[in-house]
């Protein structure tokens, strides 16, 4: 049975709380300090997760995980009876929207949703919804961007709204003019993705009145309860539900995530959480050593008097977890408040996010940090407690405060203040190598985030990724419903651009690759590794293995050519003599020789399907081009590269992709105003220009380094601090040793200086060790940083270095003044007294 | 049977040549209630001894026995325990803990072992010693003297069997000396303690049952007062 | 299912506690039974641990405790008997000196061969003999009385002033033989807790010493001082003085300094006064050069307000 002697052991460590406010400051300030840090960092990484999960919700549209085409009743009950289903609901068509020259390019439908469909599965993927959904035959609920397209800035419920709507596809049908009354509206991002195709949401009455079903015009959608096992249920689906031949079970494409990009971020997260953790150690760690080392004859007398090391230990631990609890909470909450500036500011800056930012508060963020900063504060007290524990009560008899270095015999000192300063360093070894390993991280870390920070030159981070001045890029091409965007007339508008210069093109088709298992087995087996598409025959693979055809331009290919070990003879391709294959491993095709190209067509109403009256050409691999060439997406077959004139020769029209518009120096301003008046109002372009993107960069640098110089200012912080406390306690416990000092005639003025060169001492070393080594850090980091940033120039932020150099300079000097002050308020009889 | 003694008891610090020998075979034995006093100059080993008695130290070679137990067998955490179970201390520096009050540095040694807290005798202690009033002030609030009553008090608070005084008397006048002495004596007679006490006066020793002369770590002298 | 699994894994725990909870139980009496055995056998040789920070050692502890106050107990008992037993035979040797004189002296007056001088002589010797007898009677009375406990001095709250000042009656008359003043530094008085009759005894034991062994024509000085717990009583004579290695011993019974060979006296003086300051809680220092000074300090208890 353990012994009732905890009481007073909690009394002596809350009375050693007490006397040491100080120190308890610094403690405080380290698990804090600790605690925002790692909070932070948890909550920008969880405020990213969940803000990718929603942009991908969003972006669909839906929660659901799949659809299944045309569901009878009878199928509908039997999945809301599957165990494995969450929910499931169902929608469909009702009409066809005819577009007005007001409301420009766009494609929308009236579609109703049942209410499971709504609530459970659409609503939560929409923003902002206000007012209920329709319920009366005339009622309608519109997106937002919709509204603005219609003219209309500040809906109301019940404003009445006219729609000339065909009841059948392809302007078929009867076309109906109605005014309908606005039940509601929501922010959709559907038509970010799809390229300006939405829905405006109908109530029951009226798609019951046409006559539609989801039966014969509509899916349902299906919520699984566990999304990584999506595919699995999908196939159980089939059989669980015996779908007809017609009928299809879709996946939501969710985006993919490379996991390899999870590691790397994994990875890093933890790299800089273990940083965070070793500076805030480094810190309590020091600050309580300094006052266990000055509380030996405290621990020593608890001893004698019978206090067993396991009960110091306890006093010590005790004390770092009372301050853990002051501290911790501290730190939450200011995360927590910061939270609200700072996550937005930084995933923002991210640019990947297009939907809205999320700012995550999950209790995850608060516990993990706090358990971490609750190890770290446990990580730096279990030493000092250890050697609390150990204090022999001898020692502690004899014990002055005061270290001597014995190993090792100084040639005299002459008195001269700045050789005893050296010396005094030097005192406790370790000690001084803590506060320099400190000090030196914190200021190594700001240089080197300085130092990326001012190296990620925009200019060439856009000369980088963007080929051309200006690049237009069709997106009904990779939504699936393509149009040709860029007719014959709006090349000429281009061609006509102030100080044009020259156009590139690339023009994107469908085909379907000839397939035998002996030239294409190897890369087949590999895809359905990497993809998990186990289970296909050899005719489902024949049947299905379309892909991509591109065509491009001469230019496209110089520059590449730059960096392949064997060029492409550009001449040739130009002609039209080989295709390339895009791919990062072209061994898998070392026994494809000749491709057979089957020319396909891609319609919204049929998908894919032979191209009507085309004959299926040959030609021969010419060589390869890497996966990620002209960021054109894949599919089953991989994609394949020919010139623009074969394209225009097989496909006669090819849709145009791409468009990559250089223009003359100095035109880019005008240039852009004109290309903004022509692309402004069309969703399916998108844009990019050098200058914009140079903008956008600017900015985020600004931000960047305002967030990345906050974390930086904050280690460096710890490591002033740490300085700061070993310098002003080291005065203090010397009190005694300065007035013998002063007793066998030094001066004021020497100890003074003799002190102040000690806070040099500490600085000049610093400093040194940050200008070799912390230097050295700095470029293998900035090397390591550029593999990833190509872009980034080497540019040593000298403006930052000074004004840090300075800082510690001034701190290093002015903490011992300080301390030297505050013991000066005695006289030195009172002083020697004291020192008992 | 004494309730103190040791054998051969031999401390060495260093290595030959600057071997320092602070005790050199002490023999002593201890009956129970007695007062010993130990007489010797600075550097004698006096205070080595008391170490060694205490278990705040590990002899070189020998045995010191305390209440039967032999104290080297023990480790640092049953030296521990066995101190505050039997052993009051009196320093020279009074070492008291400067974060607790009067009271609770008398109380501190019995709230260790968690015991209940004999508030009569404690009453009694702080009576006796003429600390009634300063109860509840902190230790750096007192004089020489009241600090080192308080420290007699710490040492008779759990009525250990034994005492131990280093110089109590060294950090003060004569009169107070006098006074604080004549404390320590009349209490340990109260309680019936065996008390060893170290000093290098002999006017002080005069209250001892017994003085041991000590020089270079032998025992030279020893006489029945 | 579920809840036929809970509840056998509840019922199980509950079991398992329960019968750790009971050998756990089992196994500390079994402890405190041997504890408690060692005390009625008084073997402080306990097979447990009595240094561990846990209950039972401190149980262990506490029994070592008994058994030791109980040995301690009979060993003081022992104690006294020898004081008693050392005490009589002291006594008896002290007396043989007088004793044989008085027999010495009373044969030859019996023997009658004699000249009337001698006579006179002899009787006054006889006389002298019987004094110190009678006065050695009375001292170890006292002592013994003291010694043993048979009186127990009641030490009340009162004026030291008077208390000296018996004290110094008593002794004015040897005073004045030897032609020593005896000077009371001026003192406000203060309330000592002593017992009148016994303590002026004491002091007059500490003054008549003074006298004694001072030389004629001197002074002898007593002072007093207050302070915080006790009150100094000092009483300083220029005599022969005492060697610091002879402080030790002088308040030993029947102890006769070296340098006191040709001074009257019986060894019991020092000894009583010590006696009674102890008995009163206070106790007497010496310091002394010799052939300079003595003085013998004498502390009681203030007064608790």
């Amino acid at each position: 049975m353990k012994n009732n002697n905890g009481a007073v052991i909690r009394r002596l460590t809350g009375r050693s709380l007490q006397s040491n406010k100080k120190r308890n400051f610094f403690i405080i300030t380290a698990i804090a300090l600790t605690t925002l840090l790692i909070a932070s960092v948890f909550s920008i990484g969880m405020s990213l997760m969940e803000s990718m999960k929603m942009q991908e919700t969003r972006l669909m549209g839906t929660v659901a995980h799949a659809a299944i085409t045309q569901p009878t009743a009878s199928q509908m009950e039997q999945l809301n009876q599957l165990n494995y289903v969450k929910a499931a609901g169902t929608g469909n068509n009702v009409a066809f929207v005819k577009t007005t020259p007001q409301m420009g390019d766009m494609n929308l439908s009236l579609h109703y949703f049942d209410k499971t469909e709504w609530e459970k599965l659409r609503a939560p993927a929409f923003t902002d919804i206000a007012g209920s959904y329709p319920q009366k035959e005339n009622e309608i609920m519109v997106p937002l961007w919709v509204l603005e397209r219609l003219g209309i800035e500040n809906p109301s419920i019940g404003m009445e709204i006219p729609l000339s709507y065909y009841t059948e596809n392809g302007n078929n049908g009867a076309l109906v003019n109605e005014v309908f009354n606005l039940s509601g509206w929501f922010t959709s991002y559907m038509y970010i993705r799809s390229g300006n195709i939405d829905s405006i949401l109908v109530s029951e009455e009226l798609s019951q009145e046409y006559g539609k079903t989801a039966e014969a015009n509509g899916s349902a959608s299906v919520l699984f309860d566990n999304s990584s096992r999506v595919l699995e249920y999908c196939e159980q689906l089939k059989l669980d539900l015996g779908l007809s031949e017609t009928q299809k079970v879709k996946i939501v494409p969710a985006f993919d995530v490379d996991p390899g990009d999870m590691r790397t971020t994994l990875i890093a997260l933890s790299t800089v959480i273990a940083f965070l953790i070793f500076t805030g150690y480094l810190l309590i760690y020091n600050v309580l050593y300094i006052s266990v080392s000055r509380d030996v004859r405290f621990y020593g007398l608890l001893k004698t008097l019978g206090t067993t090391p396991k009960q110091i230990k306890r006093v010590v631990i005790g004390q770092i977890v009372r301050l853990c609890i002051i501290g911790i909470p501290i730190g939450a909450a200011v995360a927590f408040l910061l939270s609200f500036v700072a996550v937005p500011l930084f995933l923002s800056n991210l640019g990947s996010i297009a939907t809205g930012t999320v700012v995550s508060f999950s209790p995850l963020i608060y516990l993990g940090a706090a358990l971490f900063a609750l190890f770290t504060a446990l990580l730096g007290a279990f030493k000092p407690a250890k050697k609390a524990a150990s204090i022999s009560p001898i020692e502690a008899q004899k014990f002055t405060g005061i270290k001597i270095n014995k190993s090792r015999v100084y040639s005299s000192v002459n008195g001269k203040p700045y050789k005893m300063a050296f010396r005094n360093i030097f005192r406790d070894r370790k000690r001084a190598a803590i506060v320099l390993l400190s000090l030196f991280l914190g200021i190594t870390t700001f240089i080197t985030i300085t130092t990326l920070i001012t190296s990620m030159d925009t200019d060439n981070y856009v000369a980088s990724y963007l080929e051309s001045d200006f690049m237009l890029q069709n997106n009904t091409v990779m939504v699936g419903y393509p149009e040709q965007k860029f007719t014959s007339a709006f090349m000429d508008t281009i061609k006509s651009l102030p100080g044009f210069e020259s156009l590139r093109v690339t023009t994107l088709e469908w085909m379907r690759l000839d397939y035998s298992p002996d030239e294409f087995g190897e890369y087949v087996d590999d895809y359905i590794k990497r993809n998990n598409a186990e289970g296909l025959t050899e005719q489902n693979i024949y049947d299905n293995f379309t892909g991509i055809i591109a065509g491009i331009d001469r230019e496209a290919l110089t520059e590449l050519n730059k960096t392949m070990d064997k060029p492409i003879d550009i001449d040739a391709f130009e002609r039209g003599e080989f295709a390339l294959i895009a791919t990062n491993t072209p061994n898998l095709f070392e026994n494809v020789d000749e491709l057979t190209i089957f020319p396909m067509v891609c319609t919204s109403e049929s998908g894919m399907q032979e191209r009507p009256g085309s004959e299926p050409i040959k030609v021969p691999v010419g060589g390869f081009v890497p996966q990620s060439f002209g960021k054109i997406c894949r599919s089953f077959a991989p994609n394949v590269f020919v010139s623009n004139t074969l394209m225009n020769a097989v496909y006669g029209e090819p849709i145009v992709l791409k468009l990559h518009i250089d223009v003359a120096q100095g035109y880019e301003e005008q240039a852009l105003d004109t290309l903004k008046q022509i692309t402004d109002e069309v969703y399916e372009v998108s844009r990019q220009s050098k200058l914009e993107a140079q903008e956008e960069l600017r900015a985020s640098k600004i931000m960047l380094y305002i967030l990345g110089g906050g974390v930086a200012l904050i280690l460096a912080l710890i490591g002033i601090l740490n300085f700061v406390n070993v310098m002003s306690v080291g005065i203090v416990v010397r009190k005694q040793e300065l007035a013998t000092l002063e007793c066998v005639g030094m001066s004021r003025k020497q100890v003074r200086r003799m002190l102040v060169s000690e806070g040099l001492g500490y600085a000049v070393i610093t400093l040194f060790f940050v200008f070799t080594a912390g230097n050295a850090i700095t470029f293998g980091i900035f090397k390591l940083f550029q593999q990833q940033a190509t872009y980034a120039i080497f540019t040593y932020p000298f403006i930052p270095v000074l004004m840090a150099s300075l800082a510690v300079l001034a701190i290093c000097i002015i903490t011992p003044e300080n301390a030297y002050c505050s013991i000066y308020k005695s006289t030195i009889v009172e002083r020697l007294r004291e020192a008992e | 049977m004494p309730v103190l003694s040791t054998q051969g008891l031999k401390k060495h610090y260093g290595k030959e040549p600057h071997i320092v020998r602070a005790l050199d075979g002490i023999d002593i034995a201890v009956e129970a209630g007695e007062f010993v006093a130990v007489v010797g100059m600075s550097g004698s080993g006096k205070s080595t001894l008391l170490h060694m008695l205490g278990g705040l130290d590990k002899p070189t070679d020998g045995k010191v026995i305390v209440d039967g137990q032999e104290l080297a067998k023990m480790s640092d955490e049953q030296l521990t325990i066995f101190r505050r179970r039997n052993v009051g201390f009196v320093f020279q520096s009074y070492n008291l803990v400067p974060i607790l009050s009067v009271y609770e540095n008398i109380v501190l040694p019995i709230e260790l072992d968690g015991n209940t807290i004999d508030r009569a005798f404690i009453d009694e202690i702080i009576d006796t010693l003429g600390l009634g009033e300063k109860r509840d002030n902190l230790p750096n609030m007192l004089s020489g003297g009241q600090r080192q009553r308080v420290a007699i008090a710490r040492a008779l608070a759990t009525k250990p069997s034994i005492l131990l005084a280093d110089e109590p008397t060294g950090n003060l006048d004569t009169k107070t000396s006098q006074d604080v002495l004549g404390v320590l004596k009349m209490t340990s007679t109260k309680f019936h303690q065996t008390m060893m006490m170290i000093t290098h006066n002999e006017q002080i020793a005069q209250l001892s049952d017994r003085v041991i002369h000590i020089e270079d770590g032998k025992i030279v002298r020893e006489g029945r007062s | 299912m579920a809840l036929a699994v809970t509840i056998i894994i509840a019922v199980a725990i509950c079991f398992l506690t329960v019968l750790f909870s009971y050998r756990y139980v089992r196994k500390t009496f079994d402890s405190i039974d041997q504890v408690l055995d060692s005390v009625l056998a008084k073997n402080t040789d306990l097979p447990l641990e009595a240094t561990a920070d846990n209950r039972l050692s401190k149980l262990t502890h506490k029994a070592v405790k008994i058994i030791q106050m109980n040995t301690m107990d009979i060993s003081q008992t022992r104690q006294e008997k020898e004081i008693i037993q050392s005490f009589i035979s002291d006594m008896s040797h002290q007396m043989k000196t007088p004793l044989s004189g008085i027999a010495m002296y009373t044969d030859l007056l019996l023997e009658g061969r004699i000249t009337e001088a001698e006579r006179q002589e002899f009787l006054s010797r006889v006389k002298m003999g019987t004094e110190k007898l009678q006065w050695m009677m009375d001292s170890l009375v006292k002592m013994s009385r003291l010694e043993v406990g048979a009186i127990e001095l009641s030490p009340v709250s009162t004026g030291i002033k008077q208390t000296i000042s018996d004290s110094i009656s008593t002794v004015y008359g040897a005073a004045a033989k030897k032609n020593i003043s005896i000077q009371t530094a001026y003192f406000e008085d203060v309330s000592l807790l002593h017992d009148r009759k016994w303590t002026s005894e004491a002091i007059t034991n500490i003054l008549e010493n003074a006298i004694k062994y001072s030389s004629a024509n001197r002074e002898i000085n007593i002072s007093l001082e207050t302070l915080p717990i006790y009150t100094k009583i000092s009483i300083t004579d220029y005599g022969i003085g005492i060697a610091p290695d002879e402080w030790n011993s002088i308040f030993k019974r029947f102890y006769r300094g070296r340098n006191a060979k040709g001074v009257d006296g019986a060894g019991l003086g020092l000894y009583l006064a010590s006696l009674i300051f102890h008995k009163q809680d206070g106790y007497i220092l010496v310091d002394s050069k010799p052939g300079k000074y003595t003085t013998f300090s004498m502390f009681l208890q203030n007064c608790k307000k």
